[in-house]
């Protein structure tokens, strides 16, 4: 007897995923199946069985099944799958049930396989909502593949639309059924991909300090000591005065006590006898203030130390003595040049400020970048227009932020030159090139043939069909799907298979390593300086770029002088000869007055008439130093631009290359009737 | 008029023919040698074969029904005014069953004094409620011949 070809039917437990001999049975009568395979999509399977006439889905009751099919040597195992559902004709005497190849884990092994897609270009987190990333649909972006679930295996795996992982079933003219072969164009090839992509973050950076060196200034223009900030003060805007040093270190602002003294002299006799008219105690409280009251304050930028100044004192005593009639008396002398010295020294040598102003950056920075990918095809029109033929493709992402995403840093002055920046080109490239590949298949070539042919089918596989009706013969593809048919009433058997054929030219990636923009190429590293013509393969290998140069708009990082200095301007003109020679006469007014030596009677509890007219006349005249600076002011002017609360944008255009796509089909080949 | 003798059943055909319609009538003259074919409905044969080969009868028993149709011609037209199609009719059979006497029961009501058993089998004309499907008839005037059919099945 000879070997007959058998399906098998067997209603299997979810759990039964490995293929055996016990399911070679027949537990349904199959009036007719249809295996149907499309690219990207679960397997299905419909058949028609008879009635049984019980709950397909009641609860025990398995509804996994194997189909298998032995050509009477071997059996195959076509297809495992769960019922979709009850059968809509349930009343029937036949009814047409429907499987899904979906494997039980189909969640996890897709998110599994996700995982491990998301690298660099192909997939960048920035350019994906943070709520999709986890998303495994959203991984194959970037990709050209499309999910592939096996009808028996149940592995879930990815497939390239042009180039197949399992191979190239070849079928000649005696595989197929002549008048079963069909050829279309199934649309215009999409020939440009454009993705505008923006990116945006918030340059920030606190650390920037712009220091005003050595300012000469008049020492006693107390203007500009008045302005000077007596601490670190936050001017808005992302300016701030750190500091105002004056050469000795310390700060110009700083607030020095008021030069001046203060005498406590006390006498007690202690000799065991005394005379009528001894003088038994005597007391002497003298203070004095020699900087004027305002003055002490503002000018200590003349450094009016009193370790500069000269200060002496003398004072002699002298005891009463009854017998002689000699009085007792003291003497005080006191001698201050402190002030005079200071402000002499102020006078003839200007004083140089360091101003130290801290910069902290916030800028918010926008780049947008223009992709345009072309594709490499053959020419299916002949006036194909963006519009009306749907040749073109616009693509629109926004990234997140970088610097949150941690892909860039707050002080970064630019994101897309930078190689990550160019991983993320890169990605945008991807995408294009996925629109552009999937689109490339626009010759959909679909032949019949015998039942066997199929058994062994698979979108992850190429086929090629010779044909002399179609163009140059033979036509290669990716498969797209495939059918394997049965029906018992009619005895019909066989199968259908898709492909979906590349136009593309085939031709071979142009790179190029361009030419260096300011020294010999190797005199430098490479990546120091930048090259013009450069075309760099990208990692596919069938596109190249450019990379991209520097753009330099808004505020560039480390901040600088320039960047934000408008205006610096001394508004002295005159005024500090004016004040030399005016506070050189105050001075001298001052120095005319000499030292003052006073003489305190014993029993005096007050200065005497005339140190307090010395005092008064001192006072005056260092109040007239002050007003000769204060009538003839200078001061400094210094202009910051804003750093913070500011906007810059940069926009990239992209040079790439087009497309290689793969000739699989020449359409302008001969073909014979 | 020709008389048909059968073994074993009444030799009586009044009106030349053993048919009996409930509705109209057979008059004298116009159902003489007429020919009656009896055979199952068409909802009766319902078979599928299976992908491996296997004819499978899908059929249900209540639907195990007759067809039948009625044609002759003879001089005279059948009583047929009136009768439409979906019009319900008794039929006395002229075609005959048959089975197998022993352990076999009629499937039908048989004609009183039809049966007959030759060898092991039984043979009767069945009554059947059947249901007028069509009807027509002709005249050749000259010939003065009638051809009339009637299709019927079983309610």
């Amino acid at each position: 007897m000879a070997n007959h070809s058998t399906f098998f039917f067997a209603w299997a437990n979810s759990s039964e995923t490995s293929f055996n001999g016990s399911h070679l049975r027949e537990d349904e009568l199959i009036f007719s199946f249809k295996l149907t395979h499309e690219e990207g999509q679960f397997a299905t399977l419909e058949l028609e069985i008879t009635n049984p006439h019980v709950g397909l889905l009641a609860p025990g009751r398995p509804f996994w099944a194997w189909l298998s099919w032995s050509d009477g040597t071997t059996v195959h195992p076509l297809f495992f799958g769960r019922l979709v559902g009850i059968p809509s004709n349930l009343f029937a005497d036949v009814i047409t049930v429907t499987l899904v190849a979906k494997p039980v884990d189909y969640t996890e092994q897709r998110l599994a396989l996700a995982a491990g897609l998301r690298v660099l270009p192909f997939f960048d987190p920035i350019f994906v909502d943070e709520k999709r990333r986890e998303d495994p649909d959203v991984v194959l972006e970037g990709y050209s593949a499309l999910w592939h679930v096996d009808r028996v295996t149940h592995q879930v795996t990815t497939s390239d639309v042009i180039a197949g992982e399992e191979g190239v079933e070849e079928f000649t003219a005696n595989d197929v059924l002549y008048d079963g072969v069909s050829l279309e164009l199934a649309e215009a090839p999409l020939m440009v991909c454009e993705i505008d992509a923006s990116v945006s973050w918030v340059q920030c950076d606190h650390t920037g300090v712009i220091e005003f060196k050595k300012e000469q200034f008049n020492p006693l223009s107390t203007a500009v000591a008045d302005d000077m900030p007596q601490q670190k003060v936050n001017m808005g805007n992302g300016i701030v005065i750190n500091q105002a040093l004056n050469p000795s270190g310390g700060t110009a602002t700083k607030n020095a006590a008021p030069n001046g003294g203060s005498v406590h002299w006390e006498y007690r006799n202690a000799n065991d006898t005394h005379l009528d008219g001894d003088s038994m105690t005597a007391t002497v409280n003298y203070s004095w203030t020699d900087i004027p009251a305002g003055f002490s304050t503002k000018d200590t930028i003349a450094v009016l130390d009193a370790g500069t100044g000269t200060y002496d004192m003398s004072y002699h005593t002298q005891y009463g003595d009854p017998e002689s009639g000699q009085a007792a008396e003291l003497q005080y002398s006191v001698r201050q040049t402190t002030n005079l010295m200071a402000i002499d020294k102020a006078l003839a040598q200007p004083v140089a400020t360091d101003l130290e102003i801290g910069v902290e950056v916030e800028q918010n920075r926008t780049e947008i970048i223009h992709v345009r990918v072309l594709a490499d095809v053959q020419p299916v029109l002949t006036e194909a227009t963006e519009t009306e033929n749907n040749i073109k493709e616009t693509l629109s992402v926004t990234a997140s932020d970088v610097v949150a995403e941690g892909v860039a840093t707050a002080s970064d002055g630019v994101y897309f030159p930078t190689a990550r920046g160019l991983q993320s080109l890169e990605y945008l490239m991807m995408v294009a090139r996925a629109h552009l590949l999937i689109r490339s298949r626009a010759v959909k070539v679909a032949w019949e043939c015998r039942f066997p042919r199929v058994v062994g089918m698979s979108c992850r596989k190429n086929a090629t069909i010779e044909d002399s009706r179609l163009p140059g013969g033979v036509v290669l593809g990716k498969v797209t799907g495939y059918e394997m048919t049965g029906s018992g009433d009619d005895g019909k058997f066989g199968g259908k298979v898709t492909i979906g054929s590349a136009i593309g030219y085939g031709n071979p990636l142009v790179t190029a390593t361009g030419t260096p923009d300011y020294v010999d190429a190797g005199y430098v590293d490479p990546g120091y300086q930048h090259y013009s013509g450069t075309l760099l393969a990208a990692v596919t290998n069938d596109m190249a770029f450019a990379p991209l140069a520097y753009e330099a708009a808004g505020l560039q990082l480390p901040i600088s002088k320039d960047q934000i200095l408008v205006r610096h301007e001394w508004n002295d003109a005159g005024q500090a000869a004016a004040a030399q020679t005016a506070v050189t006469s105050a001075v001298q007014a001052v120095r005319q007055l000499g030292p003052y030596v006073g003489t305190f009677g014993v029993g005096e509890t007050g200065p005497s008439a005339d140190l307090i007219a010395f005092a008064v006349a001192r006072s005056r005249a260092f109040a007239g130093v002050d007003q000769a600076i204060r009538d003839t002011p200078a001061w400094l002017e210094v202009e910051l631009a804003p750093v913070q609360n500011i906007s810059t944008s940069v926009e990239y255009d992209a040079a790439t290359s087009p497309l290689v796509i793969p000739m699989q089909i020449n359409l302008s080949a001969a073909s014979t009737p | 008029m020709t008389l048909i003798d059968i073994p074993g059943q009444t030799p009586s055909l009044p009106l030349g023919t053993w048919l009996v319609l409930s509705v109209g009538g057979v008059p004298l003259y116009s159902a003489r040698n007429l020919d009656q074919t009896l055979q199952p409905i068409d909802a009766a044969h319902v078979t599928r074969r299976t992908v491996n080969g296997t004819l499978v009868d899908l059929s249900v028993d209540k639907f195990h029904k007759y067809q039948s149709k009625i044609s002759c011609s003879d001089v005279e037209a059948p009583a047929l005014d009136g009768v439409f199609p979906g019009m319900a009719v008794t039929v006395d059979c002229v075609a005959e069953l048959v089975y197998k006497t022993a352990g076999g029961t009629p499937s039908r009501t048989v004609i009183a004094g039809s049966a007959r058993t030759v060898g092991g089998f039984t043979i009767y004309r069945p009554r059947l409620d059947m249901m007028v499907v069509s009807f027509n008839q002709s005249i050749s005037e000259y010939a003065r011949t009638v051809q009339w059919e009637l299709d019927l099945e079983e309610v």
